[in-house]
């Protein structure tokens, strides 16, 4: 017994010996593969960049759009009286990824609300605008969606894109009292913040007392109008959505370059001590080898 | 939406009549304006007109 024991414990710290050592080769690898890494997050880093210029450029137009057609609700007071049941959620995304917090926190807050509403008896439907909405709702939240879109991100978007979504939410046939648009809006390039956007039904803008100080509204205007407030709010939270994303995905490529570029100098810094090492061992097996002549 | 009835002097847009909403009536009178334009800028406007977004519906299971 005590002999097989003797054997046994002499087994070990062969084992453990073996898997300490990195071998020359596993380091070279990890090294090549890491510098391929920050050579794509840097040209993503860059592209980003390009975009990201050309979506602020297009914000500065974008803006008025939306101030404009909320001035309106605003200016007038209108609020949703609270008896209303049936609610609406536009979370507006986009499809591609590596772009920080942009995704979790829209979802985020549209699961929060889902849930407020949903405790104060409201009836509550999503729409997601862009493919990832649709990835972080559906497995939880998945019988609360009402529409998806996919292709957002790809190309800058259009107020077409906005028309498009607008039209799909109004003969969807879902009959909502009150809406909010749920969006990213651009502060400046390091930062954003989710913000939320109102929008009202037909018959509670109808319904507002302080209407009928406006003149030459008759109902036919008052529907256009909302129809064309719709897209006008959709382009704008379109608009806003880039431009956060593409300055997002910029500051998350650059800090995945910076990662990986400390990572390079540390491996670099074990890839030559294994090499001293290994050329001491050939070294010491040599001169141990001419010595045992 | 149903079709608006016709109330007390109802001024009902011909093209509400006929089923269409206002965004797809500016559309189509965008869509004519484009047409319009002088080749130089036509092919800019359309550009700056594409819609790319695509529908999905959640299928009901």
């Amino acid at each position: 017994m005590f002999a097989r024991g003797a054997v046994v414990a002499l087994y070990q710290p062969q084992w453990g010996q073996v898997r300490n050592m990195a071998t020359l080769k596993d380091i070279t690898r990890r090294l090549k593969s890491i510098k391929n890494i920050q050579k794509i997050t840097k040209s993503m880093k860059m592209v980003s960049a390009a975009k990201y210029a050309r979506a602020e450029r297009e914000l500065k137009p974008a803006r008025v759009y939306g101030t404009g057609a909320l001035a309106l609700y605003e200016k007038a007071e209108i609020k949703a009286p609270e008896d209303k049941k049936k609610h609406l959620l536009i979370g507006v995304s986009s499809d591609r990824g590596l772009c920080g917090a942009i995704h979790t926190s829209i979802a985020k807050t549209l699961k929060n609300e889902i849930t407020n509403l949903s405790n104060a008896g409201k009836e509550v439907m999503v729409v997601g605008v862009g493919d990832k909405i649709r990835g972080l709702l559906q497995r939880t939240h998945g019988n609360y969606l009402l529409l998806t879109f996919k292709e957002v991100g790809r190309r800058p978007p259009s107020f077409g894109d906005a028309s498009v979504i607008a039209s799909e939410l109004l003969n969807s046939g879902y009959e909502f009292d009150e809406g909010s648009v749920i969006y990213n809006r651009f502060r400046s390039v390091i930062s954003y913040k989710t913000d939320e956007k109102p929008i009202f039904s037909l018959e509670t803008v109808a319904g507002s007392e302080s209407l009928s100080i406006y003149d030459d509204i008759d109902a036919d205007v008052l529907r256009n109008y909302q129809e064309f407030t719709l897209a006008n709010i959709l382009y704008y939270s379109l608009k806003e959505s880039t431009t956060s994303e593409q300055s997002a995905r910029m500051t998350a490529m650059d800090n995945a370059s910076k990662n990986a570029s400390e990572m390079i100098d540390k491996l670099t810094l074990t890839f030559n001590r294994t090499r001293q090492a290994v050329i001491t061992k050939e070294l010491i097996e040599i001169i141990s080898g001419a010595a045992a002549l | 939406r149903s079709l608006p009835s016709l109330g007390p002097a109802a001024m009902v847009a011909y093209w509400r009549q006929a089923g269409l909403s206002y965004i797809r009536y500016s559309q189509i009178c965008a869509q004519v304006v484009r047409a319009a334009m002088k080749p130089q800028y036509k092919a800019e406007a359309e550009r700056a007109a594409m819609a790319t977004v695509k529908t999905l519906k959640p299928k009901k299971e």
